[in-house]
């Protein structure tokens, strides 16, 4: 990957049924310049299965915000944002990245990371059900 | 059996049940199923309560639109990488998250022959196809990964290929260690046939 990709990468899709965590090894020197991945997590027994806390924690180290993406919200992944439900109950979906020091688009993600209040009833039966 | 476990179990299936219990139920026993595996701070109890909740919604990639429309609208323009390119359907939602007609251009790493061609007819001039998988090691494999549904099928191509003379199965699917040299740099795995989600790896 670092010997076909030179200058800064606006945007990378990694899709590659379970091998993902190889393809982001192999990046290491273009991640560096990279500002947002979006990678597919397949849930598939035949894939190799990475918990998606590793994979938060790779991206973590690195200095991105890592989020599982969902219909209408993001959950935050990296750091105390974690849970071990996120492992625990796997769907095949997706983990968007972006780089911390890329201030609008981080600041703009963030903005979709807000679940309080998304749902309404839910939201406050959460509330009367403690 | 454990208590955690059995609370487990029981929350589970109490939130993955459709609408027919009250929503304040469902609601407790989401919070009961996220404080099973251990104090977290409040703010990710009811994320990961929301998870729970709303398995429906992250499941699949359709629903990615939402997210690359943010992406696109606040990038700075530079490359873009589609990696696992298939048959590029994915092509120009890689260039607008990396500034649209403004983007540096746009890599597509594809192994798979079969998806070469029409991955060839999707490429705009800006996109530079590589027919290569990317990886961390330097090698080749060979991997069969027919289309998901196809046991059968899948059953028959992969006795016919053991069937084969094995001088000829290597020679004619490029079964061989590779060593990294400028033809094959370091850090890909050519993968020759590559279809779809069943794979098996013949070393």
């Amino acid at each position: 990957m670092d010997h076909e990709v030179k200058g800064r990468v606006a945007f990378a899709k990694i899709d590659v049924e379970g091998h993902e965590s190889s393809v982001l090894r192999g990046m290491e020197v273009t991640l560096r310049h990279t500002d947002c991945l979006l990678v597919e997590c397949s849930d598939l027994a035949t894939d190799s299965k990475e918990p998606v806390l590793k994979l938060a924690a790779f991206f973590d180290e690195r200095g991105f915000d890592s989020y599982r993406v969902g219909a209408d919200c993001l959950l935050p992944l990296w750091g105390r944002h974690y849970h071990p439900l996120y492992d625990e109950w796997r769907y095949w979906s997706n983990v968007i990245a972006v780089r911390r020091d890329c201030a609008g688009l981080a600041e703009a993600l963030a903005g979709l990371a807000d679940v309080v209040g998304l749902d309404g009833a839910r939201e406050e039966a959460l509330l009367v059900g403690e | 059996m454990q208590l955690r476990t059995l609370i487990t179990l029981h929350a589970a299936a109490a939130t993955k049940t459709p609408e027919r219990l009250p929503p304040d139920v469902r609601a407790r026993e989401a919070l009961k199923l996220v404080d099973s595996f251990g104090e977290c701070d409040e703010r990710t109890r009811r994320q990961a309560a929301y998870y729970a909740l709303h398995p429906e919604q992250f499941w699949g990639d359709a629903h990615c639109e939402q997210v690359l429309d943010v992406v696109a609208k606040h990038c700075v323009n530079g490359l873009g990488l589609d990696i696992g390119a298939n048959v590029g359907a994915t092509l120009d939602a890689v260039r607008r998250c990396a500034g649209g007609e403004d983007c540096a251009g746009v890599i597509a790493f594809e192994p798979n022959p079969a998806n070469l061609p029409l991955l060839r007819e999707a490429a705009d001039d800006d996109v530079t196809i590589v027919e290569r998988a990317a990886s961390d090691v330097a090698d080749v494999t060979v991997a069969f990964n027919l289309p998901t549904g196809t046991d059968q099928v899948s059953c028959l191509c992969f006795f016919a290929l053991m069937a084969l003379p094995r001088r000829r199965a290597s020679s004619s699917l490029q079964k061989r260690r590779a060593t990294p040299s400028a033809a094959s740099p370091p850090l890909m795995m050519r993968t020759p046939l590559m279809c779809s989600r069943r794979r098996w790896i013949m070393r």
